[in-house]
This record gives C-alpha cells, sequence and structure tokens, in this order.
C-alpha cells in the first residue's frame, strides 16, 4: 500500500483568474487606462510654459494658483455646478415618474415611446447635440437666453435633463422589476390610500435606484462636453468646455491642474456613491 | 457480481482551507456494477465524484483505475465520463452534435461518428430527434442526450449526478428502470450521486453511505439495511427506532441489555454488526433498534413477547397496501409501526388514545453503535 | 399632467429637423454626402470606428475573464478598478493622452528607452557595428495620424467593452465548460467552441455600444488628429459652428443615425429570431 501523497493547489481548469498570461493582459490593461491619468496628474506640476507640456522641466504649483485665479475657469466651474445640481434634480423626478408609468400602466404606442425615451440612451452624443441646437435655435433659446443668472443656463439645463434622464429612468426601471406587488396590494387592503402606497411602500423600495440614478445623471451632466458644445454661447461656458478652449490655444500645466482637480472630484463622487451602496446594503434586505 | 474491482479509491482527503470536504475515504468499486455515493448535503458524495472526474484534486490519497493512478490526470484525458446534474446539453448545438462532440474531440472520423451516433440515440430511444436543439427539448429528454453523449464514448466508468432528482415522480421511475437497463445493455460501470435513499437502494447494486465527509459503510441494499454498521446508517436508510441503553453485558451466545423504556432484554448475537467489546463502561456508545415494520400492535397484553411497550393509539394513516399506526409513548418519540389492513380496521374501532400492546421478538432488534467513526465494515 | 410633460421633452430629443433652413425639402445635400471627399470621410470614419471596436474586443474579452471568474471579494474590486477611469471626464481622459502620444511624449521616451536597452545588448553581444536597429531611433508620430486617433478611441472606450461581456460570462453556466472538458476537449478547444458561442449575446452587445459612440467621436480625432484626421462628427460640428451650413451638418448626422438605426434594428431582429427560435423556453 502506498503511502498518501500531497498535491500542490494547481488552479483549475476553467480558474482564468489565476492564469499568468491572462493576468498579465489584466495587468496591461489597467496600466494603459492608469498611466495617461498619472501622467496628466504629475505634469501638473511642471514649471513648463512653452512646449505643449510635455518635457519635464522642474517642480511647481504655481500653476494650481493660476487656476483658481483664473476668473473665467471658476465661473465656468460654478456654473457646471449649477447646471448638474439642477439637472440631476429634475431628472431624478421625471426619470422616476417615467419608470413607474412605464412599470404600471399599458397605453396605446407604448412601445414607441419606451423607444424615445431610451433614444438618448442610444444614439451618438453628436446628433443629441445637433438635433437639440436645431430645436433650441427655432425657439431662440440657442446661445444667450438671458442675463440673469441662472437662467441664462437654462438652455444647457434642459439639454442635460433631456439625455439624463433615461438614463435614471432606466436605473430606476431595473429597481423596478425586483418590486414584489403584493406589498403594495397588502398596504392598500390595510388601508392605505393611493398616494400613501407610493410614498411608504413604493418609494423606500425605489431609494437605491433613485440615489444611483441621480449619481449616473449628475456624473453625465458634469461630464457633458459635445452637446453642451453645440447649445451654449459665448456667455455661457462650462468647465469642459472652458478646458476644450484652453486646449485649442495652448497647453499649459495649468488645465492638467484643472483637470486633476475635476478627476478628484469624480473620485470623491465615486466614494460617496460606493458608501451608500454598502450602507444601502446592509440596511434593507429586499 | 464478482469481487473485480476496476476503481480504487485509496485514503482520499480533501481539505478546503480548514475543513475537511473529504476524510480518509477509501473504497473499491467493482466492474459493471451500478456503485452509489449516497447521504445528506455536505457529506462530500459531490467532492468524491469530482475527484473521479478530475475537476477536483485530492490533498491526499490515490485513485486508480484498472491500477493506474489518475491523481493530477486532467479531466479530458481519464477515460471516466460524467452526466451533470444540470445535464449541461450546449445550448447552441442541435442534438447529434452534442452527441458527436466527445468522438469529433478523440479525432474520430466523420463517418464513424455519424455511425456511432445514431445508435446512440437509438439507444436513448431518441432516434427521430437528431436535429432538434435542446431548447425544444423536455427535462427528461435532455438528460436522455446528456446520456447518449457519454454513452456513444464507451468509457471505462460513467459518473451521474443526482440523475432523477430533477424529474418529477412519474418520469422518476420510468428513468430508473431505464437507466438500470441501460447499464446492463452497455456493462458499463456506473457510479450515482444521489441524497434519496429510496432511489439507491431501488438502482444500485452496492452503496457507499457518507456523512460529514467520512464513508460510513458500504454494502449492498439488503446489508444496509439489515445489518446496518451504525445508527446513523441505519435511520439514513430506512425509518428506525432506538432506545438508549443503561447496561450491556455479554456472553458467549447472549448480549444482555438493559433499554431504557424495554427492561432487560437478552439479545443473540447476531443481532450485532460489529466486533467491538460491550460492557457496562461504553453502553452509553450504543442504542438498540427496531424497524417498524417489525413492531406489532395489539389491543390486549401479549402473552409471549421479548419486548414489549405501552403506549396510546394515535393517527392511523392508510397507505393502500398495508397502514401506518402511529403510538404515543411516555417519555420518548412516539412510534410508527407497519400494521395489515385487516388488523388496522380493529385498531381503529378502538379509537383514538386506546391504550395498545407494542411488541417485538429479540432477533428483530439490531444493537448498533451510535456512530461508527472508525472506516466501514464489509 | 405628467404624460403631456413627458411628450413635451420628448420634442426635444427626437426633433431633428429635415433639411433646409427654409425648409424647401432639397435632397442637394444628401447629394453631397456623395462626394468623393465625403465618402472618403465617412469610410475612414467606419474604419477607425472598426478597427478600434475590434480591439477593444480583443483585449476586453480577457479581462472580462478574469474579472468574471476571480473570487466573489476580488470581482467587486477589479470591476472597480477598470470602471474608475470610465467615470472620469472624457475631455480630460483624451487630453492626457497628447503628453503620451506626441513626439516626444512618454510613448516614444518608452521606445526610445527599449531601442536603447536593444541596442545595448546589440553591442555586448559584438553586432553594434551591422546597425540592426539603424543609426539612432526615430520616434513614431501618433498624433496627427490615424493610428493617434485609434489608440484615442480604444483608450476611451475600453471599459464600455468590457462591461457587457462580463455581464455575460458571469452568468454564464460553468458546467458546461466542465462537460466539454469531461468530454475530452482541451482547453483551448473548449474555449473557442463553447466558451466564446455562450457568450456570443455580450460579444454582439459589447461590439454595439462600443462602435456607435466610435462612429459618433468628436473630441478624439478633434484632439489627437490635429486636424489632419477628420471623423464624421468633426465635419458636422463645423457645419454648425464655423460654415454655417446647418442642412448639411444635418444631413450628416441624419446619415449617423441611420447607420446607428440599422445596426440597432439588426439587434433587434436577430433577438427576435432567436426568441421565436427557441419558443417556449424551459
Amino acid at each position: 500500500m502506498k503511502i498518501a501523497r500531497r498535491y500542490r493547489n494547481k488552479p483549475k481548469p476553467f480558474d482564468y483568474s489565476r492564469k499568468w498570461s491572462l493576468r498579465t493582459v489584466f495587468l496591461g490593461a489597467t496600466l494603459f487606462l492608469y498611466i495617461p491619468i498619472f501622467v496628466l496628474i504629475i505634469f501638473s506640476f511642471n514649471n513648463s510654459r512653452r512646449g505643449g507640456n510635455v518635457i519635464w522641466k522642474g517642480f511647481t504649483t504655481k500653476y494650481y494658483d493660476k487656476a483658481f485665479n483664473n476668473e473665467d475657469l471658476m465661473l465656468a466651474f460654478g456654473n457646471t455646478l449649477t447646471i448638474a445640481v439642477i439637472s440631476t434634480l429634475v431628472s431624478v423626478v421625471l426619470g422616476t415618474l417615467t419608470a413607474i408609468l412605464f412599470w404600471r400602466f399599458r397605453f396605446p404606442l407604448k412601445p414607441l415611446f419606451e423607444g424615445l425615451v431610451s433614444l438618448p440612451i442610444v444614439i451618438p452624443e453628436i446628433c443629441m447635440g445637433v438635433s437639440l441646437a436645431m430645436f433650441f435655435s427655432k425657439m431662440g433659446w440657442l446661445g444667450n437666453t438671458s442675463d440673469i443668472w441662472p437662467l441664462n443656463l437654462i438652455n444647457i439645463i434642459i439639454a442635460h435633463i433631456t439625455f439624463s434622464f433615461p438614463f435614471a429612468a432606466m436605473v430606476i426601471r431595473t429597481r423596478l422589476q425586483s418590486f414584489n406587488r403584493e406589498m403594495e396590494e397588502a398596504a392598500l387592503d390595510l388601508g392605505a390610500g393611493e398616494f400613501q402606497v407610493f410614498k411608504d411602500i413604493l418609494l423606500p423600495h425605489l431609494k437605491p435606484g433613485i440615489v444611483a440614478g441621480a449619481l449616473l445623471a449628475f456624473t453625465l451632466s458634469l461630464d457633458d462636453f459635445i452637446v453642451t458644445f453645440f447649445v451654449s454661447g459665448p456667455n455661457t461656458v462650462t468647465f469642459p468646455v472652458k478646458i476644450y478652449s484652453m486646449v485649442r490655444f495652448s497647453v499649459t500645466p495649468e488645465i492638467n491642474a484643472a483637470s486633476t482637480v475635476l478627476i478628484l472630484l469624480t473620485l470623491l463622487l465615486t466614494f460617496f456613491a460606493l458608501r451608500l451602496q454598502r450602507k444601502e446594503l446592509d440596511g434593507s434586505h429586499d | 457480481m464478482t469481487d473485480n474491482p476496476i476503481v480504487s479509491i485509496r485514503n482520499i482527503s480533501k481539505y478546503f482551507g480548514k475543513v475537511a470536504a473529504l476524510e480518509n475515504v477509501s473504497l473499491d468499486i467493482n466492474a459493471g456494477e451500478i456503485f452509489a455515493l449516497l447521504g445528506p448535503s455536505g457529506c462530500g458524495k459531490s467532492t468524491l465524484l469530482r475527484i473521479l472526474s478530475g475537476f477536483e484534486t485530492p490533498s491526499q490519497g490515490e485513485l486508480l483505475l484498472d491500477n493506474k493512478d489518475l491523481v493530477g490526470l486532467k479531466p479530458n484525458k481519464r477515460p471516466i465520463n460524467m452526466v451533470f446534474q444540470s445535464y449541461a446539453v450546449f445550448p447552441h448545438m442541435s442534438v447529434e452534435d452534442n452527441v458527436a462532440y466527445g468522438l469529433k474531440m478523440e479525432g474520430v472520423a466523420k463517418p464513424e461518428i455519424k455511425q456511432r451516433v445514431t445508435e446512440a440515440l437509438e439507444q436513448v430511444h431518441l432516434g427521430e430527434f437528431g436535429q432538434r436543439r435542446p431548447h425544444q427539448l423536455s427535462g427528461g429528454q435532455r438528460q436522455r442526450v446528456a446520456l447518449a453523449r457519454v454513452l456513444v464514448k464507451k468509457p471505462r466508468l460513467l459518473l451521474l449526478d443526482e440523475p432523477l432528482s430533477a424529474l418529477d415522480a412519474k418520469l422518476r421511475d420510468a428513468m430508473r428502470l431505464e437507466l438500470v437497463k441501460l447499464q446492463e445493455s452497455v456493462g458499463i460501470t456506473f457510479v450515482i450521486v444521489t441524497h434519496d435513499q429510496s432511489e439507491a437502494m431501488a438502482i444500485a447494486d452496492r452503496i457507499a453511505v457518507l456523512n460529514e465527509g467520512r464513508l460510513r459503510q458500504v454494502a449492498t441494499p439488503a446489508d444496509l439495511y439489515q445489518h446496518p454498521v451504525d445508527a446513523f446508517v441505519a435511520d439514513f436508510v430506512g425509518k428506525i427506532h432506538c432506545f438508549d441503553l443503561s447496561s450491556i453485558r455479554s456472553t458467549d451466545e447472549l448480549v444482555r441489555i438493559d433499554a431504557k423504556g424495554l427492561g432487560e432484554l437478552a439479545l443473540p448475537l447476531s443481532s450485532m454488526s460489529s466486533q467491538t467489546i460491550l460492557d457496562d463502561a461504553n453502553s452509553s456508545d450504543f442504542v438498540v433498534a427496531i424497524r417498524p415494520e417489525h413492531i406489532q400492535v395489539s389491543l390486549s397484553q401479549p402473552a409471549q413477547a421479548d419486548a414489549t411497550l405501552l403506549g396510546r393509539l394515535g393517527d392511523i394513516a392508510f397507505q393502500g397496501q398495508h397502514s401506518i399506526v402511529e403510538i404515543m409513548i411516555d417519555g420518548r418519540d412516539s412510534l410508527t409501526a407497519i400494521v395489515q389492513n385487516s388488523d388496522a380496521q380493529v385498531l381503529h374501532n378502538a379509537g383514538q388514545g386506546a391504550p395498545v400492546w407494542n411488541h417485538w421478538t429479540a432477533a428483530n432488534m439490531l444493537l448498533l453503535p451510535k456512530d461508527a467513526s472508525n472506516g466501514p465494515n464489509r | 399632467m405628467v404624460p403631456l410633460a413627458i411628450v413635451f421633452l420628448y420634442s426635444f430629443g427626437e426633433n431633428v429637423s429635415i433639411v433646409e433652413v427654409k425648409t424647401t425639402w432639397t435632397l442637394d445635400n444628401y447629394a453631397r454626402i456623395f462626394r468623393p471627399e465625403i465618402m472618403t470621410l465617412l469610410w475612414r470614419t467606419l474604419w477607425i470606428a472598426l478597427f478600434a471596436t475590434i480591439v477593444c474586443l480583443i483585449v476586453g474579452f480577457p479581462v472580462a475573464l478574469v474579472i468574471a471568474t476571480a473570487s466573489p471579494s476580488a470581482k467587486a474590486w477589479l470591476l472597480l478598478l477598470i470602471m474608475l477611469p470610465f467615470w472620469t471626464n472624457l475631455l480630460i481622459r483624451t487630453y492626457s493622452l497628447l503628453n503620451i502620444l506626441g513626439t516626444r511624449g512618454r510613448l516614444n521616451e518608452f521606445m526610445g528607452w527599449i531601442w536603447l536597452r536593444c541596442n545595448d545588448f546589440l553591442h555586448l553581444v559584438g553586432a553594434g557595428d551591422l546597425g540592426l536597429l539603424g543609426a539612432k531611433f526615430v520616434p513614431i508620430k501618433y498624433l496627427g495620424t490615424p493610428s493617434g486617433v485609434v489608440l484615442g478611441i480604444i483608450y476611451v472606450s475600453l471599459p464600455f467593452a468590457i462591461l457587457p461581456i462580463y455581464s455575460s460570462l458571469e452568468r454564464m453556466d460553468k458546467s458546461f465548460l466542465e462537460a466539454s472538458m469531461d468530454l475530452g476537449a482541451g482547453q483551448l478547444q473548449t474555449f473557442f467552441r463553447i466558451l466564446v458561442p455562450l457568450a456570443m449575446p455580450g460579444i454582439l452587445t459589447a461590439f454595439i455600444i462600443t462602435f456607435i459612440p466610435a462612429l459618433g467621436q468628436f473630441l478624439t480625432p478633434e484632439l489627437l488628429g490635429r486636424g489632419q484626421v477628420d471623423m464624421v462628427a468633426n465635419v458636422i460640428q463645423r457645419q454648425f459652428k464655423g460654415a454655417n451650413d446647418w442642412p448639411f451638418g444635418s444631413a450628416l448626422s441624419l446619415m449617423l443615425l441611420y447607420v446607428t438605426f440599422i445596426l440597432l434594428a439588426l439587434r433587434a431582429f436577430g433577438d427576435i429570431a432567436k426568441a421565436r427560435r427557441e419558443g417556449h423556453h424551459q
């Protein structure tokens, strides 16, 4: 009788994540995705005035000063935030209503409407930009609409709402699908009115979806370039559009600095989003 | 069935971290038999099956097929094939292509593939279904495709993971017969994993009972039922009532016990299934047990009986061929007895709660250790 | 009230006016599309987008595979790792490539460094004078060439391609792969005969959601193409902001929409045909 032997823990046949060939590809892809961003951040500290900020000439933080003192840039940043906040709020409300509408009711031509709502999600951004620009121009809303803040941003806000509420609706709709209709019926059975049911039963279930939709809408608005570019005028500039014009003018570390700030903001948002998601998962057991 | 082992499992253990899925399991499987691995969930039977098929490697031990160690051999190189619990019939291929797949991998010539596939499909009664797609088939039909797919390769060993659990009752009975007939006609050694003891008892030539990673007993169904190695096995393969003991004394021919509730009894040595030393010291490790079909129920005290227990009549459930009578006993779980319908009628007339005498002969009793964890007995 | 508001807003999204500023219903603008320079433009757009998409799929598949088969705790982190760049602003990401892809940029720097090492190695083994690698390192020009634009599009689209493939792989029943192996197939055979076909829906989705945005890319060709490499979107933009030829711009963007819809329709028909074949799914 042979003595029992031990066997090393080799990766099992379909344990792809342990194979080194695949791990290398994964690593390569990750590096590919992150290196340009890191380089951008590093070069925001580059002491180089000309030459396109490609050659390292020494460390400095003066371009951050420049960026923060750049009035136009700061104004653009303010605009972007304002637009993002307002458009997110409205998008979420519209998205929720739309999602519930589609989930609840049947009406003629429903598939058509469903298609219309998902349109902004599938078509290339430039088509959105073009069509919104044309619409606004027909309404006389293109470019500067007013000199009063925030009304001058209204057209951009409307544009943002238009393309972000379908995304919010999609996220919320997914969340709706996991809703147990019987809970609603139980509440009605116990005497609650329709609105109360909505407020006390449906809305809490939807909360994670609404939060996710809001974050999505916010990010989309914050980052948007093409649509905003088509719809805005010289006085209503958002952060990405301003950076774009700076890039066309000349490439300096100031742009890097501004970009780094935006990256940090995005990171913070993502961090909060995850935190919220984890809390939701721990809290609600649906 | 002559003892002609083609598979030897020697001291196989499998650890997942600190948890032992299998501990020191050894058994032999004979050529041409239907062998069942039986046990509750988590007992390690599925792990053992995966070790046989090659999708898990044991932490320790050997696996011999025709006297060659298979450990370390990849699944696709083993002359062993498996029918998966979900059948795993490839949805993007036709039935024919599914069945031909294994032969294609072997590099068999096209005309021969065609012929063997047709034969295999005939064998599982799916001759006309060659061009169909899996989504067009019922669960039972997909299972037969999975069977044809492995049979066509004529493996040394065929593994089946819970083959009957996904089928409804009627289909289960039909499939049970078909599997046995199929095995007889192809002669391939089958290893079946199941948690259903009635399934195992009906199909298998021999059964290995596992619990918590350890092998409890390997025996034919009859042996398993009549001579279980311990109380766990006895209870797993059929209903049984156990009584704790307060003392044991053994002589050459008899074992004298004092069972709680039954008083003193003398049992012939044949009621023992292991040759352990019995005395008062380890009486708490043993129980004495009786099966429902051996319990007699009567309204008057029996004139002559080895063991007697007084109780009150509970529910009587008519089962068709016989009735199952429930008897309430003070101080322990209720007993069930299997009773002929005519006798059941008499009891029924006495009414619920009527005092009844339950008795049986000592020869029908089993003296069992609660837990025979020192490996199997043949 | 709510439905009305919705209808009102839909009119935004799908308002693409027909052709002329004065709506004379002329087909002249469409005719212009068929002129050689525009056809070249469209052709180039198509090829760049296609090439970039295919590379994204080829690289994305292994990455998705690694994530899908990782341990549950690792999965979330790996997914986050890959998705995080996606959340960063598109403009910033494209801009960051300027530093990398320039003739004095990081990529060429790296290639130059490799060239030096190889050259040193050759000198070491005595083959130095053969001039195998040329007299000195010639940096490759990426910016202002199609290769730069393609790299740029791959860079911004990669996370997009990974997600649907991951989703479809994650849902796959592992027992199919094991059955294949049990029947005698090797790893590679199982991969091509079973894994890829079963992941095909995810791959197709990945193709569509990568290809369509790639077609309509504006920023990447604009910033990385330096005016030398135009895609459809750049020309469209110029009609609106520069040349003030809105009708032509509309015509072009409608072309883009048509292509999008054709692709989506193909996908939808594929799904319907599949559903009809599968009938009552068990």
